[in-house]
């Protein structure tokens, strides 16, 4: 089991995703950089986000122990300037989307399955001068 | 020879185990959302509430400082539409925004995503332990 593996399997295919986009657009890993790529009101960027809030599950028998599944969160938040309209943004969002739903077959012995995603939701308020839509969804890998 | 099986009570068991569990799980994910919003007088993480029927979003006065959770006053039971919900006004920048969220206590920028995508976990889990216990 490792975690590398599965982060791996995420950024790796966002990464291609949005560097095949038009004009290609600048993915932030965690941990990496504390500064988004460009802070002015043109820029353009996606920032990836991945935990992993459970790695075990109890069971009903109650002879039995906890038993081994990770369990992830992956949070996708698309940023593009504000008053120029949703079509950039809901192309980011809908890159992010189609992405996710390939991770499965992406690399099967990791076999990141990812569930249900919430999003885009379009988060306007703030002083930020840029546009925002988040999406996020839970999944399952072996690692 | 017989074997019996006497059922009298399951039901009322049964009954009570998804009634703590249900409240178990929206008492637990008020306490998650509450240890790991982040911290800046108090006021967000102080004013997630639960309600029953519409959601309360009424929040902590502006000069709020300090964190305190707002334990839901009544039983909570497994009808009806129950609600945690979040009455400040930045609430759901910080929620959603690793820019504005990344003070999160647990799970940093993506505090609220890492507790929102596993409900359905922590229901389960809930459901699980309680079940467990009917003899």
């Amino acid at each position: 089991m490792s975690f590398q593996s599965i982060r791996a399997v995420i950024e790796t295919e966002l990464f291609a995703s949005y560097q095949a986009m038009t004009p290609p657009v600048s993915l932030v890993f965690q941990n990496v950089q504390e500064t988004p790529p460009g802070t002015g009101a043109d820029a353009e960027y996606v920032i990836l986000q991945i935990s992993f809030p459970s790695t075990t599950e109890p069971v009903l028998c109650l002879e039995w122990s906890n038993t081994e599944l990770i369990r992830g969160s992956v949070q996708i938040n698309c940023y593009s300037p504000r008053e120029k309209g949703m079509g950039r943004l809901e192309n980011m969002a809908a890159v992010a989307m189609s992405t996710l739903n390939t991770l499965k077959a992406a690399d099967p012995t990791v076999n990141v399955c990812v569930g249900e995603i919430s999003g885009p939701t379009n988060v306007s308020t703030g002083d930020n001068p840029l546009a925002m839509v988040v999406l996020s969804a839970p999944f399952t890998a072996r690692g | 020879m017989a074997k019996g099986l006497d059922l009298s009570g399951y039901y009322e068991k049964l009954e009570k185990a998804i009634d703590q569990s249900f409240s178990e799980y929206l008492q637990l994910t008020q306490g998650d959302l509450f240890a790991a919003a982040p911290v800046d007088t108090g006021r967000l993480a102080s004013s997630f509430y639960i309600s029953k029927d519409t959601p309360d979003l009424t929040a902590r006065s502006e000069d709020w400082t300090g964190l305190q959770m707002k334990e839901y006053p009544g039983k909570i039971t497994a009808d009806g539409k129950w609600y945690i919900a979040n009455g400040v006004k930045y609430s759901h920048r910080v929620a959603t925004d690793p820019i504005y969220g990344k003070g999160g206590r647990v799970g940093g920028a993506a505090w609220y995503t890492n507790i929102t995508t596993q409900l359905k976990q922590t229901h389960d889990k809930r459901l699980k332990i309680n079940l467990r216990k009917i003899k």
